[in-house]
């Protein structure tokens, strides 16, 4: 495997972290909220002293 | 010690999911170490969840007067990773989704029925597990036909963790794959820190520039890990195959049930056909010298980091009571067939370690255990003893509840129900009968209240060359209470008596709205 090629997995590596990293609480509180019935105030999703 | 809320909802979505924790290799010395490792987080701890549907929880937790460095019990070798917890004050926000609607359980005291706490089942403590059996998949997942095609669902949780002050993120996901097979994906997400902030006008040697930081902090390659598990369990067999990818840590586990009941019958519900298969297993199981009748499990376990250039292994056997001789009904209430028992050995042979474990539930609220470690190569041995007992509310008590939330002039059947010609007609009101029913009833089950009588548990744990630690778990109006002190008595002894053998001290307050 070439340097450039062993560098684009690097950095798709580092990018997926932090798309995992801040991504992955917003998509906990998407699929919450999308999959409720009826459909919870958003507010009262986030806070947990709502 | 009593579960966090987000740990509970994910007991609730195995148990839920129909699947048992109980019948895996790490699971194997949980009854023991329940009673005997219990752990009392130093500091001052608040705890807030909300349930703003059934299939998700939110969490907040704010810690303080946490010392830097955290004593373990037992101690671990394993790092810490991210930076130690702040002392002044660090906080932690859960959120929890689940596919499977999990119980709307709560700590309010105006809880009632399905949605009131049950103590036990919050709480750490002696649990002889199920009767193994082949997992299946809940009703409202399984494949069907819809307009010629296959539909599939499937069951996962999600769950996510962020810490303040420090960047750390915990995540977890679990996929249910088969019936037979589950995997699950954990995550701790420390990001690389930034470098330290510059203003734009002063160059990089500039003398009034503030100095870089002495240590520089390790890179985010030790900070993070993941770690990628996959789980089976037939019944009989149970396996768990794991690869760590921080370490490059492969990992195997492996449990195998002796006995003699088929697989694919879920224990404990309670038809005809079911008392007479466990009426069956109990008269082919083995039986030891004592007199207790039970069944075996062994297993092991193999690491190895080619990375690392590290391995480990393990083997255990276990020996365990049915769980139905706690509630046999040919017996009274309270009384027991035989103590729930069980009792492990643990061999390290890489490291030689030999550990056995013996753990007796000597009545519905008390159980003893004790625990014997040796190293085959060092000689250090060790002696534990611990145990549990859980406190009830008094049946007085419940009873002046009970008269007190009665409306006298309504009739009122054995069960505490109000009966149907009263509520509903109401023409017709026999006052006479109203007295001779309330005496019927001398403890009437009010919203659950008779199997909430378990207020409390309180721990004890001592050892020959450890500490001395006492826990006290119990409800206090709306909250979920947890106080703990871990004392060293041998320091009372050094310098003259002028060191306190007190080590730790911690409390802990939840609720669950």
């Amino acid at each position: 495997m070439s340097e450039d090629n062993k560098e684009l997995i690097a950095r798709g590596i580092e990018l997926g972290k932090t798309v995992v990293h801040y991504g992955w609480v917003p998509l906990i509180l998407f699929i919450g909220w999308n999959s409720s019935n009826p459909k919870p105030n958003l507010i009262k999703l986030i806070s947990p002293l709502a | 010690m009593v579960y966090p809320q987000a740990a509970h909802l994910v007991r609730e979505y195995f148990q839920a999911t129909n699947w048992s924790l109980d019948n895996h290799y790490h699971a194997l010395t949980s009854p023991s170490r329940n009673l005997l490792d219990f752990p009392i987080p130093p500091g001052l701890h608040l705890s807030l969840s909300h349930r703003p549907t059934a299939q998700f929880a939110s969490s907040l937790a704010l810690s303080t007067l946490v010392p830097s460095a955290l004593p373990t019990y037992p101690a671990t070798p394993a790092p810490v990773l991210g930076p130690p917890p702040s002392q002044l004050l660090s906080g932690q926000l859960t959120y929890v989704f689940s596919s499977a609607p999990l119980g709307l359980t709560s700590t309010k005291q105006a809880a009632e029925g399905e949605d009131r706490i049950k103590f036990r089942d919050v709480v750490q403590s002696f649990r002889v597990g199920e009767l193994p059996s082949r997992p299946e998949l809940r009703d409202e997942v399984r494949p069907t036909w819809l307009a010629g095609k296959r539909v599939e669902k499937t069951d996962f949780l999600l769950y996510g963790r962020l810490y303040a002050p420090s960047p750390r993120l915990d995540a977890l996901y679990i996929h249910r794959l088969t019936p037979t097979l589950q995997t699950l994906v954990s995550l701790i997400s420390v990001p690389s820190p930034l470098p330290t902030p510059q203003l734009t006008w002063q160059l990089p040697d500039d003398p009034s520039a503030p100095p870089a930081a002495p240590n520089p902090p390790p890179s985010s390659e030790r900070l993070s890990e993941l770690e990628i598990k996959l789980m089976q369990d037939t019944g009989r067999w149970s396996g768990e195959y794991s690869y760590a990818v921080g370490d490059s840590m492969w990992g195997a586990r492996g449990l195998y049930n002796f006995g003699k009941w088929g697989g694919g019958q879920a224990a404990g519900t309670g038809s005809g056909d079911d008392e007479a298969s466990r009426e069956r297993v109990v008269d082919e199981e083995e039986e030891m010298s004592t007199g207790l009748k039970g069944r075996w499990s062994a297993g092991g376990e193999v690491f190895f980091s080619a990375q690392e250039r590290s391995g480990g292994v393990s083997t255990a056997v276990r020996f365990s009571t049915l769980p139905e001789s706690t509630n046999s009904p040919h017996l009274p209430p309270g009384a027991l067939s035989q103590p729930p028992t069980t009792i492990t050995a643990t061999l390290n042979p890489i490291m030689g370690q030999l550990s056995t474990a013996y753990s007796v539930g000597v009545s519905n609220d008390t159980a003893l255990a004790s625990r014997f470690d040796f190293n085959l190569y060092s000689y250090d041995a060790d002696l534990t003893f611990g145990g549990e007992w859980f406190q009830r509310r008094k049946r007085k008590a419940l009873t002046e509840v009970a008269k007190a939330e009665m409306p006298l002039p309504s009739s009122f059947d054995a069960f505490g129900r109000e009966q149907e010609g009263a509520a509903v007609g109401g023409a017709v009101e026999d006052t006479k009968t109203a007295p001779s029913s309330l005496t019927l009833a001398p403890t009437p089950a009010i919203n659950g209240a008779e199997e909430d009588e378990v207020i409390g548990v309180l721990k004890l744990r001592a050892s020959t060359n450890t500490d001395l630690a006492l826990l006290w778990e119990g409800r206090l109006g709306d909250f979920l209470i947890s106080a703990g002190i871990v004392a060293d008595l041998r320091l009372a002894s050094q310098k003259g008596g002028r060191m306190s053998p007190i080590r730790s001290v911690g409390l802990g307050v939840q609720y669950w709205g």
